[in-house]
């Protein structure tokens, strides 16, 4: 509840909860009710991008050029697909606790 | 024009002239008329509908909301089980606020089996979020089913309509209907007013969505505020269609005699027609007594019926369901909580009748205004019951 936003009252919410805009499942913050999230260790990454296409909820950040800048702890839902896919040993993803202050 | 038709061929007939686009059913007793006329229509050649006979009701509904998302007119018809089955499609349908028709010709649920009539089906599904009005006559079903599309559609109702009327009692009485021609129906209904439909394709949209606990109550509230809207809307409706028509449907109450009534019967669906007989001849002997029918079940008309119950000293209100544990039978606790709304304190009854389409006549209304003068008369009372 650390960060709260505003979000809009019922009388401006599209008739039916219809979603008017495609793909914004992207801005939804899917992961800030979980108890654990993904830490990255930038040392040991190799920077091959085998986690990207596996996480369910976009949360592995890549930039432009295609490096891998680290984890969107508001989407990580701490499923773990994308420890299982990075080739590194040790892996360069692990699951930790939040910090009571962070949920 | 009149014709001769009973509810089913009545509805069928106002289908035919709204033409929709698709039309999905499953059969059931006593409603299956509806999509045994409509198919005939649709193999003449008569209407362009896409008829689908799907394999449930449970997939009729879901037909429904498919063809209504993608922004078509879409029907079904259904009874009884068929209703109970559709039960959970049914909130979906209004909670994506899309503006189905739905004609129920009202029968008791089992256990025991029973295909006669009574409103157990349609009273179950009240708090679906679905408009419910209530046909006295096959008159009444053919009129409704021509507003419905209107109510359902208006930009701040936006939910599906369903239209009910007693089975066999209305299903199958063979009577004169006041038909509209083809053209006026047609000019009235006019074209689908469509919201966000899915085959827009510029314009690509989500329904029915996953929603966590800070979305979820809001589109809640805001189909509160539709069902609100709905009951000025019904009445704009009905008042356009009685200038086509002669028949107008302002009031979402019909009342007989009620101005100086002392006591009154408030009913729902074809009985009031034994009720209105009663009270004619109960008037002829001097007794000051009305009855208030209830057409509009939801939204309910809570100013309506206490503004016409002002007077009243002695309110028997009618259920065709039974009261399964509650304060009375749904109509009882609506009528009720209006009356307390608006500070009036008549004495107020439960009259249970017509369960499995038990006999109501005439004699049987009289019987419930002599029982309602009694000084300790029971809440719950069961007409026409043996002990
Ligand atoms: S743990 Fe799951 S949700 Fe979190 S970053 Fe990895 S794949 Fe994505
Ligand atoms: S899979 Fe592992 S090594 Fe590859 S980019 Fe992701 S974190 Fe780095």
């Amino acid at each position: 509840m650390s960060k709260e936003k505003k979000l809009p009252g019922w009388k401006s919410l599209p008739i039916g909860g219809v979603i008017l805009n495609p793909g914004s499942s992207r801005e939804y913050n899917t992961g800030n009710w979980v108890r654990e999230t993904c830490k990255w260790n930038k040392e040991s990454c190799i920077n091959c991008n085998l986690c990207w296409p596996v996480c369910p909820e976009n949360a592995i950040l890549v930039d432009k050029a295609g490096n891998m800048i680290g984890i969107d702890e508001e989407k990580c839902t701490a499923c773990g697909l994308c420890i299982t896919a990075c080739p590194t040993n040790p892996k360069s993803l692990k699951l930790e606790s939040k910090k009571l202050e962070e949920i | 024009m009149q014709k001769i038709l009973n509810g089913n061929e009545a509805v069928a007939l106002a289908l035919k002239q709204i033409n929709p686009d698709v039309f999905a059913a499953y059969p059931i007793t006593p409603s299956t008329h509806i999509p045994e006329v409509f198919s005939s229509y649709v193999a003449n050649g008569e209407v362009d509908t896409e008829f689908v006979p799907v394999e449930s009701e449970h997939s009729a509904m879901s037909a429904c909301i498919g063809a209504a998302a993608s922004g078509v007119r879409a029907v079904t018809a259904t009874a009884s089980q068929g209703l109970a089955y559709m039960h959970e499609v049914l909130w979906n349908a209004s909670g994506m606020r899309l503006p189905i028709l739905l004609a129920n010709a009202n029968r008791a649920l089992s256990a025991p089996l029973s295909i006669h009539g009574d409103h157990s089906d349609s009273m179950s599904q009240r708090d679906t979020g679905w408009i419910q009005l209530y046909a006295d006559s096959p008159q009444e079903a053919y009129d409704l089913t021509l507003q419905a599309y209107l109510i359902g559609e208006n930009a701040k109702v936006r939910l599906p309509v369903m239209v009910c009327f007693d089975g066999f009692e209305t299903s199958h009485l063979s009577t004169n209907v006041e038909v509209l021609e083809d053209k006026v129906a047609k000019d009235f209904v006019g074209e689908v007013k469509t919201l966000n439909p899915l085959l827009d394709l510029e314009n690509p949209v989500t329904y029915g969505s996953y929603t966590n606990p800070d979305w979820f109550f809001e589109m809640r509230r805001s189909q509160h505020e539709g069902m609100q809207n709905a009951q000025k809307i019904i009445s704009e409706v009905g008042k356009s269609f009685g200038k086509i028509s002669g028949r107008d449907y302002a009031e979402p109450i019909e009342t007989l005699e009620i101005e100086d009534a002392e006591s009154v019967i408030v009913i729902v669906g074809a009985s009031s027609g034994s009720a209105t007989e009663a009270v004619v001849k109960l008037r002829s002997k001097g007794k000051k007594v009305g009855m208030l029918r209830v057409r509009s079940f939801r939204p309910f008309p809570f100013e309506a019926v206490a503004n016409a119950l002002k007077k009243a000293k002695r309110v028997a209100v009618c259920d065709k369901t039974m009261p399964a544990g509650g304060v009375g039978g749904p109509l009882f606790a609506e009528v009720s909580a209006a009356l307390l709304a608006n500070n009036l304190n008549p004495k107020v009854v439960n009259f249970i009748y017509g369960i499995g389409q038990r006999q109501f006549s005439p004699t049987h209304a009289e019987e419930i205004f002599a029982k309602l003068e009694e000084k300790d008369c029971e809440r719950i009372n069961f007409v026409n019951l043996r002990e």
